[in-house]
Order: C-alpha cells, then sequence, then structure tokens
C-alpha cells in the first residue's frame, strides 16, 4: 500500500463527510414575534354603573425596555367593585385579544389578586369547567381606611387540572403584575 | 452486596497466608516519566498487576508459587506490556523496590542518551493526571465528569445525574478546554446545564494536561486540558473486543456498550475500531422522594481507524463519533419568576411530585454531536516529523419548555379560533424553544523537531472556523461567525536532574456578530481579540522517588458570545442575563507548586497553585435594578470584569499498610476571591476529604485481583459566602458512605471483570452546593452500581 492510496483513503473519507449533507444552517427557523401578552386591562364597575379603566402595559415585551404604562387603580373607601380583566398583545397589528385562550385553558390556569396591606380584598367570582375559580372576572373590597396599597395580580398555571386548587399558587408564574392602589 | 461482603472476608482470610511480593516503579525509558496501565505478569505463573498512575505495581508471590516446577527462592521475573510499548521483561528481588524501563513502540528514533522526539501533548515538566485503564473500568459512571473526579483536585458542577462538568482548581466551562484525539469540543458550553459531548464508553485514555504542554491545544485552558485520545490498536491480526453492562439501581440505569477492533485488514496495515453504547435512565430518587422528570436516553457510536505504521513512513489515523442525548429537566426546577422560585425554595420537599418514572418531557434538552478527526504523521528526514490535523464537528442543541407559548387562533368565530390555537400550540409544542447549530473546523499543522541543540519539542500553527446559526423562539445568544489563528511552540530539555519544558503561543480570534432575530441586520457587530500565552515549568528529580515541579503560566480566552450578547431570561435561574458588549479578553497568570513521592509504603502526590485572574468575567447581580415583566419582577445580573484570586490545594495519598491492605487519602481546598468587590466567588468546590480502605488480592477463589473497598467522603460547608449573594445559603457540610468490591475472572475462556458498588450507603440525605438542583431538591439517594465488562475475541 503506498502513499498515494492512502491520501486517496483519506481524501475520500473527507469528501464523504463533507457531501453528508452536514450543513450550518439551522433546520429549526427561529420564531418571531411569538405571542406575547404585553397589556393587561382591567374594566372596574362600581355600583353596576361607574366604570373606569387601568392598564399595565409593557409594550417591547419581557427585557428591553421597562414598562411603559402602570396606572394607579384609584379607589373609593368602604366599597364594591366589580372587575373584568383583559389580556392584550398591542406589539401585533392589530392589537390581539388574548383573553379567550386563557379562557380556552382555564381548567389549568387561576388568576389571584392580593394587597400586601389588605385595603383591598381581591375574589374571584367566575368558575372553571370543574367549579374552580378563573378570575377573569372578579369583585374588589375596599376597607373603611384610607391609604396606599399595591394589587399583585397573578396567573399560575397548572400541569395538571387536578392540580388546581381555590386559593393556591401554581409551580409556575404566566403573569405576575403589580398595580399601585390608592383608596381614598 | 452479600457477594461482596463474601469477597472481603476472603481477602482478610488470605492475609493471613504467607505471601511475598515484588514492588516496582514502571517509567519511560527515554523521558523516565512513570508509565501507567501496564500489565505486569510473572513469567511462567499466572500472578500480576497492573502500575498504577504513579507507575507502581506490586505483585504478590504466594509462598508455593512454582516456576517450571521449582519454587521462587529469591526473585522472579515478569513482562511488562502495555498499548503503545514494546513488550519487556525484567527480574525482580523479592522484597525490594526495583525501578525498571518501558519502550515507547514508535521510539525508533530515540536513542537512551538523546531525548528525543515525544508526542506533544506530553509534559515533562509534571506527567498529567492520567487514569489508568482500571480506573476508568471502575468509575465508568453516567458522565465523563464522574470518571474524572477520580484525580486529586477535580470535582463536577452537576444538573442531576445526566449533566456534569468538569471543575478543574476551582474552574469549569469555557476555563478548561476538553480535547478529542488532538480537537478542542466545541459545544455550548457556556450554559451551566450543558454537559460535554463525550459519553462515558466511548474507549479513551483520558489525562488532565496542566502546564507549558497545554499550549499545543489552545489559549484558553485556564484549569487545564481535558485530553481524552482513542486508545491505539493492537498490533497483531487478531479480532479483540470488549462488551460491557453497567446497571445503577438509583435511577433504574441500564447501559450496554461494545467495542471491537482488528489490524491488519485486508493484510495490508489498516486497522479498524468501532464502538458504540446506549443508556436508559429513569429518575433520580432523593432518599425521601423521585425527582421529577431527570430520566435521560443517551447513545455513542463511532470509529477509529490507523492507516500505516506508527513506526515508520506515513500514519494515519481518523475518528468519527456521533454523540446523542434526551435530557430531562427537573421540572421542579423550570420556574416562572422569581416568586415562583423563592416558593420552590422555601419547601422543604420538591413542589412537583414525580410522574411516569421514565417518560421525558418538557422541560427537556435533545443534543446531538458529531465529531471528524483525522491526524497524519509522516517522517520528514533529519527534520523530525509532520503532523496535521484536520478536525470537523457539528453541535445541535435543542431546547424545549415545559409549556409553549400561547398561540392565539385565526378565524371567523370563537370555536374555530379556539381549535386553531390547539392545532397551533401543539404545533409549537413539537418545535424547540431554543435550538442552536455550532458548526467547527479546526485545522492543526506542527512539526516535531529532532533534537536542536538538546531541545526536543513541537512548533506549528492551526486555525479554525465556527459558524453558530439560532432557531426557535427564545434567543440567548446570536448567530455567529468566528475565525481563530495560533502559532505555538512547546520546547523542552534536561540538564542532570532538571527537566525544562516552556511554551508559548500567540492567538486572534475574529467575531461577527448577528444580532438581528432575522439575521437581515446589515449592520453585524465586529470584535477582534489577539494575545500571547504560555508558560514555563521546571521539574526538580530529587531522588529516583521524589520529585518537584514548578510551572508558571499564563493564559486568557475570549468573551464568550453569550457574555457579549445574552439578552434573556434563565429558566433554571429565574434571572435575567444581560451581557455587555465591550467586555475585553480575560487573563490568567498562575503558578503550581506539585511535590510527588513514591517511596514504599507511601505514595504522596501534592501540589497549591495561586492564580489571579484580570478581567474575570462573571454575572454580577444588580439588587437595585431588576428586570419588571409581565410574568412579574425578575433578579437581574450583568456580564462585567473584576479582578480575582483562585488558590487552592490537593493532596492525594495512599500508604500501603500491608500487602493486601492500603489507606487511601484525597483532600482538597479552593480559596476564591472577588477581589474587586471583596466577595466571593461563585460555583467554588468547598473544602473536602476522601478516605478510603483498599483490601487487594491476586487471587480469592479463581478472582484475580480481588478488590474491596470502603471509603467515606467528607464535604464541609461553603463557607466562603456573603449574606445574599446567592438564592439560597449554601447547604450543610456531610458525610457518605461508599462500598465497592470487585475482580476479575474467566467466562468463556476469556477474563471478564465486575465491580459491584454502593455509593451512598447510608441512604444519606444531602444537598451538594455545586448541584445546581440544591435548591430544590436533595441529592440522589443510595446506588448499586454493577459494572461488567467482558473481553472478547483473541487473548494474545
Amino acid at each position: 500500500m503506498n502513499r498515494t492510496t492512502l491520501f486517496l483513503i483519506l481524501a475520500s473519507c473527507c469528501l464523504s463527510l463533507v457531501l453528508a449533507g452536514c450543513t450550518e444552517s439551522n433546520p429549526v427557523k427561529p420564531i418571531n414575534g411569538t405571542e406575547v401578552i404585553t397589556t393587561i386591562q382591567l374594566a372596574l364597575t362600581k355600583n353596576g354603573a361607574d366604570t373606569s379603566y387601568v392598564v399595565w402595559e409593557d409594550v417591547d415585551g419581557a427585557g428591553g425596555r421597562a414598562p411603559n404604562r402602570i396606572d394607579t387603580i384609584k379607589l373609593d373607601a368602604s366599597t364594591m367593585y366589580n372587575g373584568t380583566l383583559k389580556l392584550l398583545n398591542a406589539s401585533a397589528i392589530p392589537t390581539a385579544d388574548v383573553t379567550p385562550d386563557i379562557r380556552s385553558e382555564m381548567n389549568q390556569h387561576q388568576f389571584i389578586g392580593y394587597d400586601e396591606k389588605g385595603l383591598v380584598v381581591w375574589a374571584a367570582n367566575d368558575v372553571d369547567g370543574l367549579g374552580k375559580p378563573i378570575g377573569l372576572s372578579f369583585t374588589m373590597y375596599t376597607s373603611s381606611t384610607k391609604g396606599q396599597g399595591s394589587l399583585t395580580l397573578t396567573l399560575y398555571h397548572y400541569d395538571a387540572e387536578a392540580d388546581k386548587e381555590a386559593g393556591k399558587p401554581g409551580v409556575e408564574s404566566d403573569i405576575s403584575v403589580v398595580f399601585p392602589v390608592v383608596v381614598q | 452486596m452479600v457477594k461482596g461482603l463474601a469477597i472481603g472476608t476472603l481477602i482478610l482470610l488470605l492475609a493471613l497466608s504467607g505471601e511475598r511480593f515484588v514492588h516496582g516503579v514502571v517509567v519511560d525509558r527515554v523521558d523516565r516519566t512513570p508509565v501507567s496501565g501496564v500489565v505486569v505478569r510473572t513469567i511462567g505463573a499466572s500472578y500480576g498487576a497492573i502500575s498504577n498512575h504513579h507507575g507502581a505495581f506490586h505483585v504478590h508471590v504466594p509462598d508455593t508459587a512454582t516456576v517450571d516446577g521449582r519454587r521462587l527462592t529469591d526473585s522472579v521475573c515478569v513482562e511488562l506490556s502495555r498499548i503503545g510499548y514494546r513488550k519487556d521483561t525484567a527480574c525482580i528481588p523479592f522484597g525490594q523496590t526495583a525501578t525498571v524501563t518501558i519502550e515507547r513502540s514508535d521510539a525508533h528514533t530515540r536513542t537512551v542518551e538523546v531525548v528525543g522526539l515525544r508526542d506533544a501533548s506530553y509534559s515533562t515538566s509534571r506527567p498529567a493526571l492520567e487514569l489508568t485503564a482500571h480506573e476508568l473500568d471502575e468509575q465508568r459512571g453516567q458522565t465523563l465528569a464522574d470518571v474524572l473526579e477520580v484525580l486529586p483536585g477535580v470535582t463536577a458542577l452537576r444538573t442531576g445525574a445526566s449533566v456534569a462538568k468538569p471543575v478543574v482548581h476551582g474552574v469549569t466551562g469555557q476555563r478548561i478546554a476538553t480535547s478529542t484525539n488532538g480537537v478542542l469540543l466545541e459545544g455550548q458550553q457556556w450554559g451551566e446545564d450543558h454537559g460535554q459531548e463525550i459519553d462515558p464508553f466511548t474507549p479513551m485514555q483520558l489525562s488532565v494536561v496542566q502546564g507549558p504542554a497545554s499550549v499545543y491545544y489552545g489559549p484558553g485552558a485556564m484549569g487545564g486540558v481535558i485530553n481524552a485520545t482513542s486508545p491505539p490498536l493492537r498490533a497483531d491480526s487478531l479480532f479483540h473486543g470488549q462488551a460491557m453492562l453497567n446497571l445503577f439501581s438509583n435511577n433504574r440505569q441500564g447501559a450496554v456498550g461494545l467495542a471491537v477492533e482488528q489490524n491488519q485488514l485486508l493484510a495490508v496495515p489498516l486497522g479498524l475500531r468501532l464502538f458504540g453504547g446506549v443508556r436508559r435512565a429513569a429518575d433520580v430518587h432523593a432518599p425521601d422522594y423521585a425527582l421529577d422528570n431527570t430520566s435521560f436516553m443517551q447513545y455513542t457510536a463511532g470509529l477509529y481507524s490507523e492507516i500505516g505504521s506508527a513506526d515508520s513512513g506515513l500514519f494515519v489515523t481518523l475518528y468519527g463519533s456521533v454523540f446523542g442525548a434526551n435530557l430531562g429537566v427537573f421540572s421542579g426546577s423550570h420556574l416562572g419568576n422569581a416568586d415562583d422560585l423563592q416558593r420552590a425554595i422555601n419547601s422543604d420537599v420538591p413542589l412537583v411530585t414525580a410522574g411516569d418514572p421514565y417518560s421525558i418531557e418538557g422541560p427537556r434538552q435533545d443534543v446531538d454531536h458529531l465529531m471528524f478527526a483525522a491526524n497524519a504523521r509522516i517522517p520528514i528526514g533529519n527534520l523530525g516529523r509532520l503532523q496535521l490535523q484536520y478536525g470537523w464537528q457539528q453541535n445541535n442543541r435543542n431546547e424545549f419548555d415545559r409549556h409553549s407559548l400561547r398561540i392565539v387562533g385565526h378565524g371567523a368565530d370563537s370555536a374555530s379560533r379556539h381549535q386553531d390555537s390547539i392545532a397551533r400550540l401543539a404545533e409549537a409544542l413539537g418545535v424547540p424553544a431554543m435550538s442552536v447549530r455550532l458548526t467547527t473546523y479546526s485545522l492543526k499543522l506542527g512539526l516535531e523537531h529532532s533534537p536542536l541543540l538538546g531541545m526536543s519539542g513541537v512548533v506549528g500553527l492551526d486555525a479554525s472556523r465556527q459558524v453558530n446559526r439560532r432557531g426557535g423562539s427564545v434567543m440567548l445568544i446570536p448567530d455567529y461567525n468566528l475565525w481563530g489563528a495560533g502559532l505555538f511552540a512547546h520546547e523542552s530539555f534536561h540538564i542532570n536532574n532538571l527537566a525544562v519544558d516552556a511554551g508559548l503561543r500567540y492567538d486572534v480570534r475574529w467575531l461577527t456578530a448577528y444580532l438581528d432575530e432575522l439575521h437581515t441586520n446589515s449592520n453585524p457587530q465586529h470584535r477582534i481579540y489577539g494575545s500571547v500565552s504560555g508558560g514555563l515549568g521546571v521539574r526538580w528529580i530529587h531522588s529516583p522517588t521524589q520529585t518537584s515541579t514548578i510551572n508558571l503560566g499564563h493564559a486568557w480566552r475570549q468573551p464568550q458570545v453569550n457574555e457579549l450578547y445574552s439578552n434573556g431570561l434563565h429558566h433554571g435561574a429565574a434571572q435575567y442575563e444581560i451581557g455587555d458588549s465591550t467586555l475585553s479578553v480575560e487573563s490568567v497568570t498562575g503558578l503550581q507548586y506539585a511535590f510527588d513521592m513514591q517511596s514504599s509504603p507511601f505514595t504522596i502526590n501534592t501540589s497549591a497553585y495561586v492564580d489571579v485572574y484580570h478581567n474575570y468575567i462573571q454575572a454580577v447581580p444588580q439588587p437595585n435594578n431588576p428586570t419588571v415583566t409581565v410574568r412579574g419582577t425578575f433578579p437581574t445580573a450583568r456580564y462585567s470584569h473584576t479582578q480575582a484570586v483562585i488558590a487552592g490545594a490537593d493532596v492525594a495519598a495512599q500508604w500501603e499498610l500491608s500487602s493486601l491492605a492500603s489507606l487511601l487519602a484525597k483532600a482538597m481546598v479552593v480559596y476564591a476571591r472577588d477581589v474587586d468587590h471583596d466577595m466571593p466567588l461563585y460555583h467554588i468546590p468547598p473544602a473536602q476529604l476522601r478516605l478510603a480502605l483498599h483490601l487487594h488480592s491476586s487471587d480469592v477463589l479463581g478472582i484475580e485481583d480481588a478488590f474491596a473497598e470502603l471509603g467515606g467522603r467528607l464535604v464541609a460547608r461553603q463557607t466562603q459566602y456573603r449574606e445574599g449573594m446567592d438564592y439560597a445559603p449554601p447547604p450543610p457540610g456531610y458525610a457518605l458512605v461508599d462500598l465497592k468490591v470487585g475482580g476479575m475472572f474467566t467466562t468463556f475462556g476469556r477474563p471478564s471483570t465486575i465491580t459491584i458498588d454502593v455509593t451512598n450507603a447510608l441512604n444519606t440525605r444531602y444537598r451538594d452546593v455545586m448541584s445546581r438542583y440544591r435548591y430544590f431538591a436533595d441529592d440522589a439517594g443510595i446506588n448499586f452500581i454493577i459494572r461488567f465488562t467482558q473481553t472478547l475475541g483473541s487473548q494474545q
């Protein structure tokens, strides 16, 4: 076996490998502009008539710039409010309403709202297919004390329907936003 | 277990009967460095041993032993054999320690007077820390790092049972290099939960190269080079092989491996080895619970071929391998935001209970690695020998999320939108959230020159090209192209009882990163990095049994792409990591002192080092500037430079109590400080000590080389900690007990070995600070491990 033969073997091995079709490009395409939630909108109704809107918005999505809009929830003391929650993707054109998607997975999701200072008591008033709370529709009662607080609204994800219990946090949070609250 | 105790008892009984022994140290005839893995067998009688990584062996010969019907009175003759070395014989008087020499089979150009050619990977300043074939067999575990942990000063940073990154002298990841058959392994090493893409079933010789010799591999071997090479093929034309079976009780893992080889195929100098292995494991079990979704599947396959003769003319080796793994990530460690993380840490037990033990669901990693390495060596007249090396490798890493992002459906009405949304979600779940493909080409040209003014060594140049392409929805690192070029020289010489070696190299790296997600950016980012690395080592041979070594070295690395451009969420850590594109190179200047002694009954290897890092790159937490997102508020860390010092010492000692029993000890301490911020560094292994009683006998009821070992591992609490620097304070120290028995016997007329190993024998609850799951769950409980190796083919 002479050297030429050996080089030929080596060369053909290299070549076959190159020809094996291993390209540098990635077969998985980059996915851009996937579904994100940029905006949480609360509609709060006092006495069944007087409706106000508050918004939390981070229009460029997670990371990057800080949230562009965080409204303060202004409430009257000793009052009951009925509220509904709307989730939007404002980075899509036109703005997409993501709320129905959460509703379609309601058995594995739950919103929980709370205020550390106890100025506001938050409670869900809708139920999923298994009779457990969802929290897209809720009521808030304000205390008689006036002051400043904050409402933390968290959407928990549950891997299994059985894991979901009323008022119990899941292992993973899909949404967690904080609204400043003023009770006056 | 019962069998193990039986073997142990038998060994003790045997200790009472009469036995004589010969001790020896095998050294290379040319450079006088210890040679491990040498099979030492008495001629005419079947007693033997294998030299350890200090070259030492002990052959036990019973009083009653005879050769050709004659009883042995004052000496015994042994035959020495090892792959890559010429067979040799020596006669050794009983009760004495002899130094025997053995010659490399490719040492045709060497003479005893002149220090001739040697492998460029060889360090004269201190023998590389090398694992013997036996240690490899005994330690072959679930990852490569599990095997390397036997060496003094080496620990591992773990993510469950399937991912472990070796930590050498307090550093890991990009600060150590891994070489396979001369080609540096290039995966996505920036990830703490990204393991090395080498399966332990790959046939290999393993060592850790430190000191000036590391310039041969590249500039960035700050902690050392893990050097895995294919063992040379046997020279004869017979069929050889090995079948391996490993069973692990803790995660119900089964693993099988096979390697077969034959040389002189088609009656020409052409040899081929084929190998493969597959392993499947279920969830890891802590003493009180299972860790959900820590199951995995892994496989490897490959070939190694030698063309020509290593002794003369052109010699070519080809290596090709494929590695694949589908690894589940502990679902209790995958978190939405910092509140989830705190809740998971505060809970004593994982918040996720384990499901089907073998199922691998999201979050998971799907990794494959293709590798090809070609090496050619050719003598060129009186100049020496020319070597050419080509490497091609491709790493595909796909990471799948636990549940995908919600996807809006399209359609006329609510019902059809809902249906469409479900269909799109199902489609999205099959697509990785993060996908990166890294392709690397490398080329090296070296000249192992003939001795010149008493110096021998290698000079050369190398070049590489790397291409990274991403896919999926998560962008942790951008697309990039990286070109590299380097010049290197490594020379060594001897003066009386001093061995001196020096290495020097210069490298340049050109990086082009494409930050635009759609890869349409007309304004890519260009960066150029370049610097010098090298070192000087002096070994002083005080006596045939004692040496001191001093190494002074300098190494650097360019900032990695994630350190420059990362801008995203790490789910496991629930933290935003933000890169800094203006980072400059990190460098280290280190001084190491080692003392090695082999004087019966003691073998002691110690080393101490101080490494001073300039512009050490690390992610610094920004407590005053967290990232506020719709998913919550996240702790945020920014990559930045600091000055750092890492110093430490390690010792490995062996005390032969008698011909049957020895005590082993291994200890290490590492001190690490971020000087600028006056605080400790992250991921530093705590002080630890391993003690073991090792019993060994050449023959117990037909079981050769039988051994039993009772060991204990003591790990201190990591006290280098500042309140608040981590999510949770370091866990308390712990003590573990392990037990191991094994031996060789003959099945189907061929040798086979079996070891039974019980790790964490007392099922102790503990958390290791170097385990990434330690915030959420205990480490693994008791584990019974059976390793069986059957030799196949010819026994000659």
